[in-house]
């Protein structure tokens, strides 16, 4: 087959196999990035609900702060202060604030203008810390009570209510407000409550770290689903951490914000190892799916492909058959007619002339009931009928009694024949046997050297006997086989030279046939190079037990029936 | 100024019954006497003249031995184990002993929660009564290695177990041990001190067991210190089943719980300090709370105040003490008052004269504190000269006083300072010495009742009575008592 009908075919073949398998891999692809954006959808819901419990939480805890200073405005402020200041744990720090008078509490100086701070002692030395911290706030720098002022500064988030800061001061609703400060990288969270009726700010530094862990257990969930969560704080550093974390903290792989409650912090989820993954598992499973899916279309069609290629084969080599074995047909036919009109016509008088006319005649239709004998088991073996009637013989006798047939033919051609022959009986079907053996001669007789060779033809034709098999050689000195065409030669319809163009004729079938009608009968015929040129055919015989016996018998005083016959 | 002068004469009374009275504190058991006895005493019985006189005062409490508490209190305890990687092997065996020994006392009234964390922290056992031991031992024998330390996280869900039983009248306790530092969450000394002072306000206290060379003392100590809690230094890990006994004796032998000090000082009085202990100065009032008071235990508030417009000759009314307090056997409340007043002289040598031996003891041994924080953190910034002679001065000046007061208490403290400024100079200031340094500085400033007895491996060739706790030494300095 030419290499551009290959080149087609594959094409052909692989092309589309290739456009199915990238397409469904892409596919693939965008349904293992659905899985995961699946799983990161989930995942972030499932950091949204945490977020939103925890958020929850946080209220919880903080809210009631602000009631409780609202409930506090009494007589003697600062010793209730003080008081509640050391009793409530979420406390770590109060403080009373006006816009004009500043810090009432803890306060600075002695001050005795305002009820309910007359005693003033000296701040301790965490709230001296505690005014530092908030000396912006306090001094009036910042601005505090104004919603977003402090998340435009981009460090504090005000979250004062929205709906209680659309109501004005007069309508006797307090105001109040969460601030989250940043002081030294850490982050602190003041409360404040604006009473109605004087304008004293009542505030709480909430303690930080305790809220967090008093909140921590809230940060779970029922089902992790094999995601590991964090809460991570604005720094990027993780708090707390929760679920499958396959291994040491890293980095989260998805954050959703905690929201208002606690401003850039977030839920940081560590999804699920790829190893487990459901899009991971599918993708692979589908990947190894299309590949054999390519796998098989390619190998189908590859089988195809040569199943065609071998009927294309086959179809021209019966048709080169068919015009080969008509050419055979026809030769000897041309000049059995040509020889028989000649004498017929009565013209040829001298008698040694007609003697070899006629001897030609027979020559030739002897050649044509060989070819037809060859076409015709050919025909047999290729539809399995053919019978044989095994019998015993001596192989030396039959193939004698064989070559005496052909031995004027071979003279003529000038052909000597040797033979190296001894009694040797055998169990075989002498008519397959004698049409390989024919075969095998007239091989060696037509395809005698080259003339560029500058030999002789010689046919040797010799018995070796081994213990169990019987080898007939058939050499001859003619031109050999080339390495490469060695087994070929036993294929149907092959010839060593292309058909119509060689200078011998013949059907491409001799050599098949002998080999199948040998091995139909346990035996072969095997191609060897002689030494010095020429080739040796070896037709094998598997001896009978009862033959071994007797050829060891005979074959104690072997006896050489060589007979040399000479052109 | 008179009327409330003659309110507080009563108290005079008392207070001259305060200085006569023998006093058989600190390790004496108190035979034959179960009540909580409060004290008021100051440095000096006399002050010196003049506008404003500095008055260091003493708020002693002292608790009867553990031998004669009939009924051991009701505990609410929680066990914060950690599992990271580096406890491997013998340490978080040990540790399951001891935490195993520490069921086998609890009574079924009492509530146990077992919470081990490492990256995460996970609560192994809630809150529960001990009624199915069985399911707990099992628990505590499952505990598997995991591989970071999540401090924080234990401490919170102990504390969320703990919290579940608060109304309890029970002694509410979580005991953390740690081999580690901490690497998820909030891990700084600083966060510790806010989250101790927090549990400590909610009457939990946290006592800290440190395991080995590489856990932050700092932390720990930080945590156990404002929560009232107890901490220890384990140093080899076949100690650790001893220090869970030992806490857990101390937890069974609290004697009173939720004892709230209040100190009212009268007009002409100004409290400006509460020395030794968080608390709150509010108006003419100084507010303490304390957690728990231990059996056979002295446990003494410091504080500072200056008596305005003093003049010779007069008596004048200092402050007055009262104490509440729940008794943790019989989950009763009581109240104890005492009041102080002192003669105000104008001759100086007469001040010295009427000096407190322990009183000057408690403060200078308390100051003393301060200065070996000091050293640490000079060391810690590489100054170690600097943090040497910083505790060769600490123990000069406890030297000088003792010599004055001939307090060979004092003496004593001088010369273990010194001994460690020694070790200090010549191998530096290593993990150990700093660990056993850090822990046994907070244990005298939160006054621990049970010092584990720690080899000092600084100074190895020191006689072993060394190590005798300084109140055994020192009783018979302390003034008599009478009643």
């Amino acid at each position: 087959m030419s290499k551009k009908s290959w080149l087609m075919y594959m094409t052909m073949l692989l092309g589309p196999a290739l456009a199915i398998g990238i397409g469904a891999l892409v596919l693939l692809d965008r349904e293992a990035d659905r899985w995961g954006d699946q799983l990161r959808r989930d995942a972030a819901f499932r950091a949204g609900v945490m977020a939103e419990d925890l958020s929850a939480a946080l209220a919880v805890q903080r809210e009631p702060l602000l009631d409780h200073l609202r409930g506090l405005a009494g007589a003697d402020l600062g010793s209730e202060l003080a008081r509640w200041e050391a009793r409530e744990p979420l406390v770590r720090n109060l403080f009373v604030w006006q816009r004009n008078s500043g810090l009432l509490y803890p306060a600075p100086e002695p001050s005795t203008k305002t009820p309910g701070f007359a005693d003033w002692r000296p701040a301790s030395r965490e709230q001296q810390r505690f005014m530092q911290r908030y000396d912006s706030l306090f001094s009036g720098i910042r601005d505090w009570d104004v919603v977003g002022g402090g998340e435009s500064q981009g460090q504090t988030g005000a979250s004062l209510l929205p709906s209680q800061n659309l109501k004005s001061l007069d309508d006797g609703q307090d105001r109040r407000g969460w601030k989250f400060w940043y002081w030294e990288d850490r982050p602190y969270l003041l409360g404040w409550i604006q009473l109605p009726h004087n304008d004293l700010v009542l505030g709480v530094e909430v303690e930080f770290v305790y809220l967090l862990s008093r909140v921590l257990p809230a940060f779970k969930s029922s089902d992790y689903a094999g995601h590991g969560f964090a809460l991570v704080d604005a720094s990027g550093q993780i708090v707390h951490a929760v679920g499958n974390l396959g291994g040491d903290v890293a980095k989260p792989d998805v954050f959703v914000p905690v929201g208002e409650q606690l401003p850039n912090w977030q839920v940081g989820v560590f999804l699920e190892p790829t190893g487990s993954q459901p899009g991971r598992a599918f993708f692979w499973t589908a990947l190894v799916v299309v590949l054999l899916l390519v796998g098989a279309t390619v190998t189908g069609g590859l089988a195809l492909i040569r199943q065609t290629q071998r009927g294309m084969l086959e179809t021209r080599q019966k048709s080169n058959f068919v015009s080969n074995v008509s050419h055979e047909l026809r030769s000897p036919l041309t000049t059995i007619r040509m020889y028989t009109e000649m004498l017929a016509e009565g013209r040829v008088t001298k008698e040694a002339r007609r003697r070899h006319y006629l001897e030609v005649v027979v020559d030739e239709s002897r050649r044509l009931s060989r070819l037809v004998d060859n076409v015709l088991t050919f025909s047999r073996l290729e539809r399995g009928k053919q019978r044989y009637q095994t019998h015993r013989v001596d192989i030396a006798e039959t193939l004698e009694r064989q070559l005496d047939t052909q031995l004027p033919r071979l003279d003529q051609a000038g052909i000597p024949v040797a033979f190296h022959l001894e009694p040797c009986w055998v169990r075989v079907d002498v008519d397959a046997l004698e049409q390989v053996f024919l075969n095998l001669i007239d091989n060696a007789a037509k395809y005698g050297p080259l003339p560029e060779q500058e030999r002789q033809n010689r046919i040797d034709i010799r018995l070796k006997k081994d213990r169990d098999r019987l080898e007939i050689w058939v050499e001859d000195r003619g031109r050999g086989i080339d390495p490469g065409n060695r087994e070929k030669i036993f294929e149907n319809y092959f010839r060593g030279d292309e058909a119509l163009t060689a200078d011998q004729s013949g059907s491409g079938i001799g050599l098949s046939v002998a080999r199948a009608l040998m091995r139909a009968m346990g035996g072969d015929v095997r191609y060897e190079s002689r030494a010095d040129g020429g080739s040796r055919f070896i037709m094998v015989l598997a001896l009978a037990s009862e033959d071994i016996d007797r050829a060891e018998a005979g074959n104690a005083t072997p006896v050489d029936l060589e007979k040399e016959r000479a052109p | 100024m008179m009327p409330c002068f003659s309110a507080l004469l009563p108290y005079l009374f008392q207070v001259s019954l305060v200085f006569g009275g023998a006093a058989c504190f600190g390790y004496m058991p108190n035979s034959g006497n179960d009540d909580l006895v409060l004290r008021v005493e100051s440095e000096y019985e006399k002050v010196l003249e003049g506008p404003r006189s500095k008055v260091f005062i003493k708020v002693a409490l002292d608790a009867p031995a553990t031998a004669t508490i009939r009924q051991r209190p009701d505990v609410n305890l929680a066990l914060v184990l950690d599992r990271s990687g580096s406890m491997k092997g013998r340490k978080l065996r040990e540790a399951k002993q001891g935490a195993v020994q520490a069921v086998y006392r609890l009574n079924p009234s009492d509530v146990f929660a077992l919470v081990a964390y490492e990256s995460t922290a996970q609560t192994l056992v809630p809150a529960t009564r001990l009624d199915d031991m069985n399911s707990v031992l099992q628990a505590i024998e499952g505990i598997q290695i995991g591989q970071s330390t999540a401090i924080f996280a234990g401490v919170s869900l102990g504390a969320a177990e703990v919290r579940k039983n608060i109304g309890m009248s029970a002694v509410h306790r979580i005991v953390l041990l740690s081999d580690g530092i901490a690497n998820v969450g909030p891990s700084s000394p600083e966060d510790m001190v806010r989250l101790g002072v927090a549990l400590g306000k909610e009457g939990i206290s946290v006592s800290t067991v440190g395991i080995g060379d590489d856990y932050n003392e700092d932390v720990m100590t930080a945590l156990s210190q404002t929560s009232e809690g107890n901490t220890y230094y384990v140093k080899n890990v076949e100690e650790l089943v001893g220090i869970f006994s030992r806490e857990l004796g101390d937890v069974l032998s609290v004697y009173a719980r939720d004892i709230s000090v209040r100190v009212l000082f009268p007009k002409g009085v100004r409290p400006l300090s509460i020395v030794n202990h968080k608390g709150t100065i509010a108006g003419n009032e100084a507010l303490v709370a304390i957690n728990q008071l231990y059996g056979g235990q002295e446990k003494f508030l410091l504080f500072e105040c200056e008596v305005l417009n003093a003049t010779a000759g007069e008596r004048r009314s200092i402050a007055e003490a009262r104490v509440s307090y729940t008794h943790a056997g019989t989950k009763r409340s009581h109240h104890l008052t005492n009041s102080l007043a002192i003669r105000v002289t104008s001759s100086q040598n007469a001040v010295l004269a009427s000096a407190n031996t322990a009183v000057i003891r408690d403060n200078a041994v308390f100051q003393n504190t301060y200065v070996v924080d000091q050293a640490i953190q000079l060391a810690d910034e590489g100054k170690e000269a600097q943090a040497v002679d910083e505790l060769i001065k600490g123990s000069k000046a406890l030297e000088q006083l003792g010599k004055i007061n001939k307090d060979p208490a004092l003496l004593k403290k001088s010369k273990e300072m010194e001994s460690y400024a020694q070790s200090i100079e010549q191998r530096g200031m290593d993990k150990r010495t700093r660990k056993e340094l850090r822990t046994t500085n907070v244990q005298e400033k939160t006054q621990q009742k049970i010092l584990p007895k720690l080899p000092r491996s600084s100074v190895p060739d020191q006689p072993e009575k060394k190590d005798l706790p300084k109140k055994q030494q020192t009783q018979n300095q302390t003034p008599e008592r009478k009643k």
